[in-house]
């Protein structure tokens, strides 16, 4: 009877250490499993970060993106971090027009302002690229711009389908 | 009867205990054995925690040697020793650590500025130094460095390279000038223009140390689109642009050949249309100005 009280104990633990690390083991490269797959279509649950990194994993960009710092999100965006309380900023290295840019704003104002700032950054695209590399300008021109409640999202690829269809 | 089912039962209840134990014992075995394999090997696939923000930086090099401090007196030498450890740290420069790896962790730049075409642009974009200032833009060329409005300013308008130097002094600054350029027929032009841009600079920045950069390497890849882009073209590009340095007193610093390949090439992963720099290597790139150009008492 002990051994079999232990054993319990011992399988209890175990379960709890599994569940452990099932809720840590947050996959950082991005990688789906048929659970993800299930799940492309974003849930209201998912921050925008986490979104941010959905729109990151599951799109195929031309460029190699890298996230970015909240400071260099202020410095490209005008956006200071006071305005939101989850945010997740995807940029390129210059040769595509390529970029990631999704925010949970603080309230609604502050998702109005963020929503002016992805529209001027998108604006300012067009003009640095529309003279250099023109081939950029049918991304920027039909932008996935969305917002959802006091979320905005901004996707700039060359697969805007897949994008509206991760946001929901 | 009733002992014998009694038995029986007993039996069955053994059999159960045997099976769910049997199943206990394999849980705790598969358990430990999956605690021990991420142990040793949950790290390199990204199992272990990840403590505060989860943006990234370069690894701090822990054997980051004293960094080369150019002069003006002394620039012409400077450069030469410059490309000369260059090129033995690029004969195992993608196999060993960078004697400049991480040099940009300390430094935030905040006493230099940045001008340039769309190079310079990615690497505002991606070096991760928000309070240093960028005057630069894709497509600009040194003819149109004077007059383009690039910059800006400080009450939201644009203003053109030097109405946006002018407001504040720097310690360093760092031009980027010639990918644009590399078909120029007349290259001599292209110095006279230069030599303008910096001697502008110069009158606004006089305690500045300015740094011109040798224009970066190109993968083969960038010959496709345009075959102006290759390396040939742009080392003997180069040599107008050091000129330019030299005829302005500034430092030339080549940092081309830091980011060549064996092949004499910027390695394919390097940039994705084989001319500007994705985020790793802007990083690299950021670590080397640290290292070659640190800050002073000028900054």
């Amino acid at each position: 009877m002990d051994i079999k009280k232990l054993l319990i104990l011992l399988t209890l633990s175990a379960v709890a250490v599994c569940s452990f690390a099932a809720c840590s083991g947050k996959d950082s490269e991005g990688g789906t499993d048929s659970a993800d797959a299930a799940n492309v279509q974003a849930d209201a649950s998912l921050s925008a970060a986490e979104l941010a990194d959905k729109l990151f994993s599951d799109i195929e960009y031309v460029d190699s993106l890298g996230e970015i710092s909240p400071e260099m999100i202020e410095k490209l965006y005008g956006i200071t971090s006071d305005k939101y309380s989850s945010a997740k900023v995807y940029v390129g290295g210059a040769s595509t027009a390529e970029e990631i840019a999704c925010f949970d704003a603080a309230d609604e104002t502050a998702a109005g302002e963020i929503l002016s700032a992805c529209q001027a950054r998108i604006d300012s695209q067009i003009k640095a690229v529309e003279d250099y590399n023109p081939d950029e300008l049918a991304k920027l021109n039909d932008p996935v711009l969305v917002t959802r409640g006091n979320s905005v999202y901004m996707c700039l690829s060359n697969d805007n389908d897949k994008a509206k269809e991760i946001i929901g | 009867m009733q002992p014998e089912k009694v038995r029986t039962r007993k039996k069955r209840l053994q059999i159960q205990q045997g099976v769910i134990s049997v199943v206990c014992l394999a849980l705790i075995v598969f358990v430990f054995v999956w605690l021990i394999n991420t142990a040793v090997t949950g790290k390199k696939n990204g199992l272990m925690p990840v403590f505060g923000n989860t943006f990234t930086e370069k690894k701090k090099a822990e054997d980051k040697p004293e960094p080369l401090k150019p002069t003006t007196s002394s620039r012409a030498d400077e450069s030469s020793s410059l490309a000369d450890s260059s090129s033995e740290d690029g004969d195992t420069s993608s196999q060993s650590v960078k004697p400049y790896e991480g040099a940009a962790m300390k430094d935030d730049f905040s006493d230099a500025c940045f001008i340039g075409d769309s190079r310079t642009v990615g690497l505002e974009m991606n070096a991760d130094k928000a309070k240093a200032d960028f005057y630069a833009s894709q497509g600009l060329s040194i003819d149109k460095a004077g007059t383009e409005l690039v910059a800006e300013l400080d009450d939201g308008s644009l203003g053109t390279i030097a109405d946006g130097v002018a407001q504040r002094q720097y310690g360093r600054i760092f031009i980027m000038f010639g990918i644009n350029e590399l078909g120029w027929p007349y290259p001599e032009n292209f110095v006279d223009k230069y030599v303008e841009l910096i001697n502008t600079i110069k009158e606004l920045q006089p305690n500045a140390d300015i740094y011109i950069e040798s224009v970066l390497p190109v993968s083969p890849q960038a010959a496709q689109n345009n075959e102006i882009f290759t390396n040939e073209n742009i080392d003997a590009f180069n040599a107008y642009v050091k000129q330019a340095a030299d005829k302005t007193g500034t430092i030339y610093l080549d940092v081309n050949s830091y980011f060549k390949d064996e092949t004499g090439n910027l390695p394919d992963d390097a940039a994705a249309d084989g001319i500007h720099f994705v985020r790793e290597y802007c990083l690299e790139w950021i670590d080397l100005l640290a290292y070659l150009a640190p800050q002073t008492a000028n900054g």
